[in-house]
């Protein structure tokens, strides 16, 4: 096997819609994840995240194109990916009348790990994601984000190369999704696991992943480091704090070549500027104008503001 | 083959954990089965006498069986062991293993069809109730000539001879779904699903 876990040529995937049409969920997707990187794997919905691992699990069958998933071609090997796969997809899998314990020594069975083996990995993920005190509680007591930590375990438990998770803090409240992403980043990076990580926590994806996607109507618009996707802007974020913003005034820079975008957010006058604009000459054009300036503040555009500007230049 | 044996055990061992599971106790489905046991076990038995050893109704009860005969010997017994007849003893055992069989090859079957464990269930329920009510209507769609002659054969034939029909027929359709379900079956499917 190469250093990539994850390989994909022109993965296609066309889903019959009514009135006898086709949907095209994933198309024409080619990338590669290597090993031991948590890669994720952002898009708005119905983007075609969940269908593509579906069909790096198997699960599906590609329209056309290929993937290659731990050395194994998805379309002859599925079983043995899956075999060597964890995966927490849209449902938790656990069993709410049992207990956590018991969920975790029943799938430990299933993936027939030894009894000792088995015991000393269930102790070991419940005392990692904090469970261990509550293990003989019925999980259907528990909260949701008690729920998708065992969830998270559950999917770690037979120590696979590589796990999917598809949207693994969704629903959940902002500490819980904490909590569950600083868990699963210390153990992924102790255990190295590959990680692929399906989200519309763009914040998440920027604290967790060493990759990213970004896929828009099944195709692919962007693949890198957070930081190059960043720099792949070639802008520079702006905010203005001060008085006398208004309408006119982001009217007249929106009008202005370097001004990629403006707009007023929570009373400060926010704008992305285009590779070389001169900041000082802005500035100085805002007095002009009439607005007071007290500060300045330049940096570059969070991942947030990337993924939202590459979904506005997709939709022109 | 001994694979798939850890896995029966491995989820018969969840379905015990489940079923006697924390917090449920006597209010939930324990209690629930001591009342079946106990009208099932010691009223019916009590009402019928010696009957119930005897009488080919008894295959209806299969799972009852053992408490059927503590019951059946401690009131009408009086000094004598009363034990099942040859057929009945038969078809207990073996429609009983047949029936199960038959039950869960279709219902390996339609999980792997079914989108959800609710539309599984719901799917399964009505097969169920087609192969209660099928047979019941096409009886009724005989004529009377015809039903007369079933009737006869019964009753010439014997109860161990309807007995070992009726397994015949259980057992060929047990093969026939027994392969389509194994054919079908991936086990690493069922893991993420």
């Amino acid at each position: 096997m190469s250093d990539k876990v994850i390989r994909t040529s022109g993965l296609t995937r066309d889903f019959k819609a009514g009135g006898g049409g086709v949907v095209r969920a994933v198309d024409d997707l080619s990338l590669e994840v290597p090993a031991g990187v948590v890669f994720g794997f952002l898009g708005p919905n119905a983007a075609g995240k969940t269908t593509t691992i579906h069909l790096l699990l198997g699960l599906l069958e590609p329209t056309a194109g290929g993937a290659e998933v731990l050395g194994f071609d998805v379309r002859t090997r599925a079983d043995a990916v899956r075999e060597r796969s964890g995966a927490l997809l849209e449902h938790s899998g656990l069993y709410e009348r049992l207990s956590a314990e018991d969920n975790l020594e029943f799938y430990g069975r299933v993936w027939r790990l030894a009894p000792g083996e088995r015991r000393a990995r269930v102790q070991e993920l419940l005392s990692h994601f904090g469970l261990w005190d509550r293990r003989k509680e019925s999980v259907g007591t528990w909260s949701r984000g008690m729920k998708q930590k065992l969830a998270v375990a559950r999917a770690l438990l037979h120590r696979p190369s590589l796990i999917f998770l598809d949207e693994p803090t969704a629903g959940l409240d902002p500490v819980a999704a904490a909590a569950l992403r600083d868990d699963l980043a210390t153990l992924v990076a102790r255990e190295g696991v590959t990680v692929f990580l399906t989200t519309h926590n763009l914040v998440e994806a920027e604290k967790l992943c060493g990759l990213v996607g970004v896929i828009r109507k099944g195709r692919l618009l962007a693949l890198g480091h957070p930081d190059q996707l960043r720099a792949g802007t070639g802008g520079t974020q702006v905010e203005v704090v001060g008085r006398n913003f208004n309408g006119d005034l982001v009217a007249l820079l929106r009008a202005r070549a370097e001004v990629a975008s403006a707009e007023i957010r929570n009373g400060r006058l926010v704008m992305e500027l285009r590779e070389g604009a001169g900041v000082a000459e802005l500035t100085s054009l805002l007095v002009r104008a009439g607005a007071e300036v007290e500060e300045v503040r330049k940096g570059k555009a969070s991942l947030e503001e990337v993924f939202l500007a590459m979904m506005e230049e997709e939709k022109k | 083959m001994p694979d798939a044996l850890a896995d029966v055990w491995t989820v018969a061992w969840k379905e015990f954990k489940e079923f006697f599971a924390h917090g449920s106790g006597m209010r939930g489905g324990t209690l629930g089965v001591l009342l079946l046991m106990a009208v099932i076990s010691i009223f019916l038995p009590l009402q019928a006498g010696k009957a119930w050893v005897q009488s080919p109704m008894l295959l209806m009860y299969w799972a009852w069986v053992p408490l059927l005969l503590v019951t059946v010997n401690i009131t009408h017994g009086h000094g004598q062991l009363l034990l099942y007849s040859p057929p009945v003893a038969i078809g207990i055992v073996g429609l009983s293993l047949l029936g199960a069989t038959l039950a869960a090859s279709a219902g390996v079957l339609v999980s792997l069809r079914a989108a959800t464990v609710k539309q599984a269930q719901q799917i399964l329920s009505m097969a169920m109730m087609l192969v209660a009510i099928v047979p019941l209507l096409g009886l009724q769609a005989l004529s009377k000539q015809w039903q007369g002659r079933l009737a006869q054969w019964i009753a010439s034939a014997g109860l161990m001879r309807v007995v070992l029909t009726a397994m015949a027929v259980l057992a060929v359709l047990d093969a026939l779904l027994l392969a389509a379900a194994m054919a079908r079956f991936k086990r690493a499917r069922l893991i993420l699903d």
